[in-house]
C-alpha cells in the first residue's frame, strides 16, 4: 500500500484541522476590521478581472484568431445591438406606462444627480448575485444606491449597492438568486422571487391579464422599472400564474452602471 | 513514484488554479466542481481556500445570519464529509 497523497493520515487531517481553524479566525478577523481581508480579496479579484479582459481584447486584436475574429466582432455587436433595441423598447414601454397612470400614483425622484461607474468584475460568477463597481465613498456612493442600466428615466433598477469601500463598492442585483421583492405587474403586487441572471420568477392571481414584454415596477425601489415579463404559463388546474421576468439589457454586455442615491 | 507525486502536485495545483480564476470568471459552479473534485481526491486546504475566496469576493459584509457563507460551509462540508470516502482514494495498490 502506498500513500499518494499526504504521507501520514494523521499528519493530513490534522493540517486539515490546522486549515479549518485558520479559515475560522480569517472570517473573525475579517468581522473585527470591517471587511479588510474581503476588501484585499477584491482588489485582487478586480485587477485580476480586468487584465484578463483586457488581454482577451489584446489577444481579439492581434489577428492570432482572425477566422474566428470577424465572426466573434459580428456576433458581440449584433448581440449589443439586439440589448440596445430591447433597453430602448423597453424604456420607451415604461415611458409610456409612468405617463399613463404610473406618475400619477408614485413620486419619481428625478432630481436625483448621480454618477456613471464602470463595472470592474464579471456580473454572472457571483454565487449571490453580487457585482464589483468601480466607484466609491471617493465618488459619493453610499450604501443603499439605486444602480440602474442607463441613465434615470426609463431605466431599469439592476441592483442596490450593499457595500461600499473607498474607491469600489459591492452591488447586489435586484433579481438576486432567492431574494423576494414587491412588485407590480398589471397594477397587481407580487411577491417576486430572484432566480440569478437578471431572471425572477412570481405567482399571480390567474384572472388577471398580464402580457409578455409588459414592464414590472417596484415600489420599494421608488416605482422604477426593475424587469420585462418574458413568459406566462396559466394552468387551469391552479389558482395562479407563474409568471418569469427578467432584464431587458444583457449584464454580460454591460460596461458602465449609473448609480444614484435612494433612500426609503 | 516521484513522478506520480510531481503529477499528483501539478493536478493540485492546476485544480487549484481553476477554481479561483472560476471564481473571477465564470459561473459560480466551476468552482465548486473544482472543491469537489479537489476534496474527493486529496486531503487539499486548497478547496478551504477557494471557498474562502469565493465568499471574500461575493459575499456583502454583514451579519453571519444575513449573509451565510455558503461556498466556505460547503468547503468545510466537503473537506470533512469526503474524509472517509478520500482515505479509500489516497491509498493505491502498489
Amino acid at each position: 500500500m502506498k500513500f499518494s497523497g499526504l504521507r501520514e493520515p494523521v499528519q493530513g487531517r490534522r493540517m486539515l484541522l490546522f486549515a479549518t481553524i485558520v479559515v475560522v479566525l480569517v472570517f473573525g478577523l475579517d468581522m473585527l476590521t470591517g471587511g479588510w481581508m474581503r476588501s484585499i480579496a477584491r482588489g485582487a479579484g478586480s485587477v485580476i478581472w480586468t487584465s484578463g479582459a483586457s488581454i482577451g481584447t489584446t489577444l481579439a486584436g492581434t489577428g492570432l484568431m482572425s477566422s474566428r475574429r470577424a465572426l466573434a466582432r459580428e456576433n458581440q455587436a449584433l448581440r449589443q445591438e439586439v440589448a440596445q433595441l430591447r433597453a430602448q423598447a423597453a424604456s420607451y414601454q415604461v415611458l409610456r406606462q409612468e405617463n399613463d397612470s404610473l406618475r400619477a400614483l408614485v413620486r419619481l425622484a428625478n432630481a436625483a444627480h448621480g454618477i456613471t461607474a464602470p463595472i470592474t468584475s464579471s456580473v454572472l460568477a457571483s454565487p449571490y448575485g453580487t457585482f464589483l463597481i468601480g466607484a466609491g465613498i471617493q465618488n459619493g456612493i453610499k450604501k443603499g444606491g439605486l444602480v440602474l442600466a442607463g441613465e434615470e428615466r426609463g431605466s431599469f433598477v439592476l441592483g442596490q449597492v450593499s457595500e461600499v469601500r473607498a474607491k469600489s463598492a459591492l452591488v447586489t442585483l435586484v433579481f438576486a438568486p432567492n431574494s423576494i421583492i414587491q412588485a407590480t405587474i398589471s397594477g397587481a403586487s407580487v411577491d417576486v422571487e430572484g432566480q440569478g441572471g437578471g431572471n425572477a420568477r412570481a405567482e399571480a392571481p390567474r384572472g388577471l391579464a398580464i402580457a409578455v414584454g409588459e414592464t414590472v415596477f417596484a415600489a420599494q425601489f421608488g416605482g422604477r422599472a426593475v424587469g420585462v415579463v418574458g413568459s406566462v404559463e396559466s394552468d387551469h388546474a391552479r389558482a395562479f400564474q407563474k409568471v418569469y421576468m427578467g432584464l431587458p439589457v444583457s449584464l454580460a454586455a454591460l460596461q458602465y452602471v449609473y448609480v444614484i442615491p435612494f433612500e426609503q | 513514484m516521484f513522478m506520480s507525486y510531481l503529477s499528483s502536485n501539478n493536478l493540485r495545483a492546476a485544480l487549484f488554479v481553476i477554481g479561483v480564476l472560476g471564481a473571477i470568471f465564470t459561473s459560480p459552479w466551476v468552482p465548486l466542481v473544482v472543491m469537489g473534485l479537489l476534496a474527493l481526491r486529496f486531503r487539499a486546504p486548497e478547496v478551504l481556500a477557494i471557498g474562502v475566496f469565493v465568499d471574500f469576493m461575493w459575499l456583502p459584509f454583514g451579519s453571519i445570519t444575513v449573509a451565510i457563507p455558503l461556498f466556505t460551509l460547503a468547503a468545510i462540508v466537503l473537506v470533512w464529509g469526503l474524509e472517509p470516502l478520500r482515505s479509500k482514494f489516497l491509498f493505491s495498490v502498489k
